[in-house]
């Protein structure tokens, strides 16, 4: 399923507003922002500029106050909070900065249960998983490992293969580099670029250091995006 | 069904991580499902116990009293008897139609604090107790002769005694008695094996046997205080033989003729009461110098019922002042009696000791020719409240008659005060365990905000977060439920193992009653209600996803 053709965009975004709370200001306002399938997108914002509150929207963890967000043609913004989990859980891989796993399951148990969750034909899972991992270089050796006893980079790129488990549409990387050292960082950031190059994922990795944004084919910057009321 | 697979899986998974804090919470749950279902089971257990003390019995009928005085006295041998059934009434009972069997008990005595029950042999094939149990023996047989005494399992072990043994049984617990050699010895012909009923702690004797201890016993007062009287002795025995014959009609008789010279109608006289009174009349021919003393009991020596109820109901108000008093008075007595003063204080005050001993025992025993209470066996429960009736409407005598089942049941009640607070404390102890529980799983949500954050966005439900809380505390509850009645069965075990023989019965390894099921059913459905404050907490955690 690899291969899988998505024509939609993965990410159509109108008149979005979001705001904490009733008479807060708004954190984010964006009139229109899209992604294409399959393609690659820097998004690159300080600390505090909302990033992750918009990783949210896109991931069907917040709703917006208004505007409305689709994702692969479908309104997430409009669906019940179970469909949209399973929506989530079907079409959006999620890769944090750090803590991706939980820490007491095994490696594999990690990567099933997102499985489970996204409803993945169970018969090859266990097969496809390891080659997952084989393909970001972690021993299968490994799988059988609890997550809190792997590295941090060895856990980062658990949480890839987790992310990509059910073919996914669309990954959605935050800082994922942030807690690694610049050797380590370059290396992550080809093996996913790799890795993504098997499958028609479309990914927005966001970040606030702009030196990465050079591996990608584009680059957006939050705040061109983001216009919130009195900006204009 | 993967998804629920998934949940246990991650629950247990979760468990094992926060281990020491989870076995912490295991334990406290563990003990105190352990102490619930204890305290559950031990009341069952005594209540069943309880109701079975006695069974087979269908009535129980005494002189008029309260229904649980008369159980408590008959049963329980607790209290003392306030009015006796004379033996013409018991006649007159067992020869009623549908009345199978009679069985008299005698009370009033004791040997060492243990009771001593009169009673025929037919007792040992009557009483029964649990699911219709019979007495057995562990060793010998029961009574056949009038010095023969049964003992009570826990009589035998509490005191050493074994099949053969001699012992004393006398009103006033002669065994400090100059004249123990005297008296007339009990030879054990039996020993009950333990019942776990109030029969293990009672000494069953003939009711001939509960006459001759009156009689001896008189011949034990007078030998107090005629030992200095070279005749004593030897018209002592003659004396003895006499009693056995004629006791109580010589009383009535002899107490007409030595109250008239006698003056001094003093409490302490109930206090000397019937256990002078047989040898009173032969006493103080030969003892002239004790006449006034000997006056004193022949007062009291009287026998008809109704003056020997009143003079019980007087001796017990008067009894500790009269002690001493006739401590006092015997001992001028003496000193006018005799000259030799110091000896014969000696004496008094052996005497009064005696008294005084006699008082701290039971010595209410009825007149010869009555008995304490009967137990009655019909021919076919179905007659019992016929003869109930019939019983409380006796002429003759005011007796009563309580049906031991029904009467057990009410005196279960009254106790069932004690079984409810342990219940209550069981239950506070639970629920503390269970907000220890909550406390560990509400202090673990700071770590799991983020495992529940991954879970959320990995496409978990929130109720698939709300459902891994509620599993978690249920996984714990369960597991101390389980170490809980594993450790109850092998307590039991061990406890059987160990005090079997003490208690006489084995306690059930049968732990689930209907009331210990609903408490754990409440359990559960307690932990489910508690076990929803910390969901509730991992649920708005992961509703509010990513805010900071």
């Amino acid at each position: 399923m690899a291969t899988q053709e998505n024509t939609a965009a993965a990410i159509d975004i109108k008149e979005l507003v979001f705001r904490f709370g009733p008479g807060l200001d708004p954190v984010l306002t964006i009139p229109e922002w899209s992604v294409a399938a399959n393609e690659r997108v820097f998004l690159q914002g300080n600390s505090g500029s909302g990033k992750s509150t918009l990783l949210g929207l896109l991931a069907g963890l917040r709703t917006p106050t208004a505007g409305v967000v689709n994702i692969l043609d479908t309104q997430i913004s409009a669906l019940s909070g179970r469909k949209r989990d399973a929506f989530r859980a079907q079409n959006i891989g999620v890769v944090f900065q750090q803590f991706n796993l939980i820490p007491f399951l095994s490696v594999l148990d990690n990567i099933l249960l997102a499985a489970e969750f996204g409803s993945s034909s169970s018969t090859t899972l266990k097969t496809r998983a390891k080659e997952l991992l084989e393909r970001v270089n972690l021993d299968s050796g490994l799988s059988s490992r609890k997550a809190e006893q792997l590295s941090i980079g060895q856990q980062q790129r658990v949480a890839i293969v987790r992310a990509l488990i059910n073919s996914p549409a669309l990954l959605l990387v935050d800082e994922p580099t942030s807690a690694l050292d610049h050797a380590n960082k370059e290396s992550f950031l080809t093996l996913l670029n790799e890795v993504l190059d098997d499958t028609n994922c479309a990914m927005v990795f966001v970040s606030h250091d702009p030196s990465i944004g050079s591996m990608f084919d584009h680059q957006v910057a939050l705040q061109d995006l983001n216009q919130p009321v009195g900006a204009h | 069904m993967g998804t629920l697979r998934a949940l246990f899986g991650v629950a247990y998974q979760s468990l094992l991580y926060r281990l020491s804090g989870v076995a912490l919470a295991i334990a406290a749950v563990a003990i105190s499902v352990f102490v619930l279902l204890s305290v559950e089971h031990v009341r069952n257990e005594a209540r069943s116990s309880f109701a079975s003390t006695v069974s087979n019995v269908d009535l129980i009928v005494g002189a008029r009293t309260g229904e649980i005085n008369l159980l408590l006295l008959s049963i329980f041998r607790i209290g003392n008897p306030t009015a006796n059934i004379s033996w013409e009434s018991v006649e007159e009972i067992s020869e009623q139609p549908n009345v199978e069997w009679v069985v008299p008990i005698s009370l009033g005595d004791s040997h060492k604090n243990f009771r001593v029950v009169g009673t025929s042999a037919e007792f040992f094939d009557r009483y029964k107790y649990g699911q219709s149990k019979p007495l057995v023996f562990k060793s010998g047989e029961r009574f056949t002769n009038t010095l023969d005494v049964v003992v009570g399992a826990h009589v035998a072990t509490d005191l050493a005694y074994g099949l053969g043994d001699e012992l004393v049984l006398s009103h006033g617990m002669a065994d400090t008695s100059f004249t123990h050699h005297d008296q007339v010895t009990f030879a054990v012909s039996g020993v009950l094996a333990t019942t776990g009923t109030p029969v293990d702690n009672a000494l069953f004797v003939s009711l001939e046997a509960i006459e001759a201890i009156h009689a001896d016993e008189d011949s034990e007062h007078h030998d107090a205080h005629a030992d200095h009287d070279e005749h004593a002795e030897s018209e002592r025995h003659d004396e003895h033989a006499d009693h056995d014959e004629h006791a109580h009609h010589e009383e009535s008789e002899h107490h007409d003729e030595h109250a008239d010279h006698d003056e001094h109608a003093h409490h302490e006289e109930s206090e000397h009461h019937d256990e002078h009174a047989d040898h009173d009349e032969h006493a103080h021919h030969e003892e002239s110098e004790h006449h006034d003393e000997h006056a004193d009991h022949d007062e009291h020596g009287h026998h008809e019922e109704s003056e020997h109820h009143d003079e019980h109901a007087g001796h017990d108000e008067h009894a500790h002042h009269e002690e001493s008093e006739h401590h006092d008075e015997h001992a001028d007595h003496d000193e006018h009696a005799h000259h030799e003063a110091s000896e014969h204080h000696d004496k008094a005050e052996e005497h009064g000791q005696h008294a005084a001993n006699d008082h701290h025992h039971q010595h209410d025993h009825p007149p010869i020719g009555t008995v304490t209470a009967i137990l009655v066996g019909l021919d076919s429960a179905a007659f019992t409240l016929q003869v109930q009736r019939w019983v409380n409407e006796f002429a003759d005598e005011a007796l009563l008659a309580i049906l031991p089942g029904f009467a057990l049941a009410q005196l279960w009640s009254l106790v069932g005060g004690v079984e409810n607070v342990l219940r209550g404390i069981s239950i506070l102890v639970f629920i503390s365990a269970l907000f220890g529980l909550n406390a560990m799983m509400l202090a673990s949500m700071r770590e799991r905000k983020r495992e529940i954050e991954i879970l959320r966005s990995i496409g978990a439900p929130s109720r698939f977060i709300v459902a891994l809380l509620i599993i978690e505390s249920m996984l714990i509850v369960t597991v101390g439920i389980i170490l809980a009645v594993t450790g109850l069965l092998c307590a039991i075990a061990l406890a059987n193992n160990l005090l079997a023989s003490e208690l006489g019965l084995a306690l059930s390894l049968q732990i689930f009653y209907p009331s210990s099921m609903v408490a754990l059913g409440l359990i559960y459905l307690t932990t489910l209600i508690l076990s929803l404050v910390p969901a509730w907490k991992a649920y708005a955690v992961a509703r509010s996803y990513s805010s900071g």
